[in-house]
């Protein structure tokens, strides 16, 4: 496979997977503004904003008080269009749909066409809507519509995708995307959670963070009702059972890259092959006693960039002089 | 459709009996699902504003144009003598001049042409054919089939026609089975066998790419078509290199050795140590593979030299010096302002012709006296005094018109034909043709750069 097409299928798992990610994050959210007190808004719109690396289009950084909105109900409406329309925001959903679009658009005959009109119409729907037609009905159904369109896209990849190297490439990206998005998210709540700043937030971030990745079931069922952040953290992390914990996904990108087998930078890729069983390894042998677990999922975030930096240099953009000429 | 107002042409009336059967909602829907069919796949053409770029979905008509087998046979006939007789007098014109040196084509023309490749002189083509595959555009007028231009370096729309049909022939299932309307499907397998006769290599399972200028170009939608259509690899300039004089792509498991390429890439940006230097969209070094034999290149660089507006002129001569016969398609009549009586007629008679730049394509720059202001005229006739050898005349055509369901009621709109002709080791055409429509009422553009619409051809047995 063209090593170009392969770069726009990682993509495309990569961009869905974030739009996915943030649709998420934005369900719990617009719920959050139903019934929530102000200060677990606010914790809400900061930690999607933290853990994505953006900066708010409301004012930078405002503090939180009880007697001040800060980011509250009055500009949620504003934060709300950003994250998922605003064509200038890379990380609005709008913008993760249309460049996994583009990505498609461009390597066309590597996807089937049941993906690509499905994509398309995805891409279409949000393309057509406004902040203001989801705002006054539901939005809540509106992120759950692009979760289930993602999940959709995918279920249809995963029934009419040539089972190549593409499929490997859009696996790849997908998990890759997902295993980076959940560090920055669990760093920020480590970091978060140890602050007094937002008060008593009475569980519901760590409460939150679960049922964003449908872990609130599991952990009721294994844990019970009441929320232990460490648990909860410890599911969301290295869980082998939980599709959406990070040492699944990392566990995915070292079977996908056995599959691959060599590329042709043959040292780079072997180097991402070993680079991601380390960070399984850490996950499994080290993250359990470790004490400092901020410090850990710091290592594992900056790992995962890493790793994606070996991928695309083993396949994708690979030096000419030492390759194998077929 | 019509001889007369009240009068079906033979082979469309069992269409048009049809029609009447159903009722505007009936029709609608019909023409609602052929649209969403091509929406829901994007099937597109990129516009390019002054502003802004955008993605527009081609606009396809519900209604197909029927043409009559025997009909149809003639343009075959002559599309296959035509594009004969132009490979000839490119391998010509590139090797022994012999058809400039009898005099027959005046020689700045051709030397003068601004798609005159000088870099080709003296290489080897392939097969003798240089224009692997041609897109010819014809119009029909009061006394039948007219050749408009022959498109001999990238002519796009080939996919649109295989689109219209399958969009066609799902909604129209009766009728389409009871005409016995000749395949269109065929062309991805036609061209296949066509690029693989150009294989350099002899190897069996050739490596063949499309070379794209990429997404941001007008037909990317059809690249990615005719790549998936033919089992290639969509490739962009920046996936190839040139090694030890072979042709390259970068792919997962390391640099595959390219055989054949068919570029949908202008001249000017195929190579820039050859041709425009700031070209980023080509391949440096790919004109040296080329002029060793290493990679195929479909179609040739140099081949506008012959599409250019000027040399049509002259291409029923071409065919009386090269196949000694006669042109069983005829030209538009065309006047070249190079000429000075030919200026003097035009000047005169502006409010009735069309000019067109030589070097043009896609509709832009056409001049249509009749609809133009008088101060677009004047303006218009100092720029053709200016540089007279620039342009072309030709009059305004009473273009055939077929229905088109606009409106929801059928309309006349004027039409042209687009058949595709693929010459390798000998010359196929499949049995159908892109269909453009000038959608605006009165209009004579049909160019899908300009926002012609599409419909599909049936080729009846009748």
């Amino acid at each position: 496979m063209l090593s170009r097409s392969a770069q726009g299928l990682y993509w495309i798992g990569r961009y869905l997977k974030r739009a996915e990610h943030i649709s998420r994050l934005m369900d719990v959210q617009v719920a959050a503004l139903i019934d929530r007190p102000l200060a677990h808004i606010y914790f809400g719109w900061a930690r999607l904003y933290s853990h994505l690396g953006i900066s708010s289009p409301v004012a930078a950084l405002r503090d939180w008080s009880e007697e001040s909105d800060g980011w509250g109900l009055a500009d949620s409406f504003t934060l709300a269009d950003d994250l998922t329309f605003t064509r200038t925001n890379d990380y609005s959903i709008y913008s993760c749909f249309e460049m996994g679009r583009e990505n498609a658009r461009q390597i066309r005959h590597c996807v089937s066409s049941e993906m690509w009109i499905c994509l398309n119409r995805s891409y279409f729907r949000v393309r057509e809507q406004r902040i203001e037609d989801i705002w006054t009905g539901n939005p809540q159904q509106f992120y759950a519509d692009m979760v289930q369109d993602i999940h959709t896209f995918m279920g249809v990849a995963s029934s009419t995708l040539y089972r190549d190297e593409g499929w490997d490439f859009l696996q790849i990206g997908r998990v890759i995307e997902h295993a980076q998005l959940m560090c920055a998210l669990l760093v920020f709540q480590v970091t978060e959670s140890e602050n007094e700043k937002y008060g008593d937030l009475e569980g519901y971030d760590w409460w939150s963070l679960l049922h964003c990745f449908q872990a609130d079931e599991a952990y009721q069922h294994y844990h019970g009702m009441k929320i232990e952040p460490n648990k909860v953290l410890n599911m969301l992390v290295n869980d082998v059972r939980l599709p959406n914990s990070v040492y699944f996904a990392l566990d995915q990108i070292c079977s996908r890259l056995d599959e691959l087998g060599d590329a042709p930078g043959n040292r780079s890729g072997a180097t991402a092959n070993r680079f991601a069983g380390r960070l399984t390894s850490i996950i499994q042998y080290e993250w359990p006693d470790a004490e400092d677990k901020k410090r850990m999922l710091v290592l594992l975030e900056n790992l995962a960039f890493r790793l994606h930096e070996y991928i695309s240099s083993a396949w994708f953009s690979y030096e000419i002089d030492d390759t194998v000429r077929l | 459709m019509f001889e007369s107002p009240q009068d079906p042409r033979s082979h469309c009336r069992r269409l048009l009996d049809e029609l009447l059967t159903m009722s505007v909602e009936e029709i609608d829907s019909v023409h609602e699902r052929v649209t969403r069919t091509f929406s829901s796949q994007s099937i597109s053409f990129t516009l390019y504003g002054e502003d802004e770029v955008s993605e527009r979905i081609i606009p396809i008509d519900c209604i197909p144009r029927i043409l009559p087998a025997s009909e149809w046979d003639v343009l075959d006939a002559g599309l296959k003598q035509r594009i004969a007789t132009l490979n000839h007098f490119i391998v010509d014109v590139y090797s022994n001049c012999r058809i400039l040196e009898d005099g027959v084509i005046p020689v700045d023309i051709v030397k003068g042409c601004p798609q005159y490749r000088i870099e080709m002189h003296g290489v080897q083509i392939p097969l003798n054919a240089p224009v692997g595959v041609c897109g010819t555009d014809l119009v029909r007028t009061h006394d039948g089939f007219r050749v408009l231009e022959d498109n001999l370096r990238v002519p796009s729309g080939v996919s649109y026609m295989i689109a219209n049909r399958q969009a066609t022939k799902a909604n129209f299932r009766r009728i389409y089975r009871d005409y016995h309307v000749r395949e269109v499907e065929q062309y991805g397998r036609q061209l296949y066998e066509t690029l693989s006769e150009f294989n350099p290599h002899g190897n069996n399972d050739p490596c063949i790419a499309l070379l794209t200028p990429g997404v941001f170009n007008s037909a990317f939608y059809e690249h990615m078509f005719l790549a998936d259509e033919i089992g290639a690899e969509l490739v962009e300039g920046r996936d190839l290199l040139v090694s030890d004089g072979f042709v390259y792509m970068r792919t997962t498991t390391g640099l595959r050795r390219v055989d054949v390429i068919y570029r949908r890439i202008d001249d000017d940006f195929l190579d820039p140590l050859f041709f425009r230097e700031d070209s980023i969209l080509g391949v440096p070094g790919l004109m040296h593979a080329y002029r060793r034999g290493n990679v195929a290149l479909v179609n040739a660089p140099g081949t506008g030299v012959a599409d250019d507006k000027s040399i049509y002129a002259f291409v029923p001569d071409m065919i009386r010096y090269y196949l000694s016969e006669e042109p069983i398609l005829e030209n538009v009549e065309t006047y070249l302002c190079r000429f000075p009586k030919d200026l003097e007629f035009t000047l005169d008679n502006i409010d009735k012709l069309v000019v067109k730049p030589v070097g043009g394509s896609g509709g832009y720059g056409l001049f249509l006296g009749s609809r133009a202001t008088k101060k677009e005229r004047s303006e218009f006739i100092e720029q053709l005094k200016a540089d007279p050898s620039n342009f072309i005349s030709q009059p305004e055509l009473a273009l055939s018109r077929a229905p088109c369901w606009i409106d929801r009621q059928l309309e006349p709109r004027c039409v042209d034909l687009r058949p595709f002709i693929l010459t390798g080791t000998n010359s196929r055409i499949v049995g159908g043709a892109f269909c453009r429509i000038a959608l605006p009422k009165d209009s004579l553009i049909v160019n899908s750069s300009q926002g012609g619409g599409a419909k599909d051809v049936w080729v009846v047995d009748f």
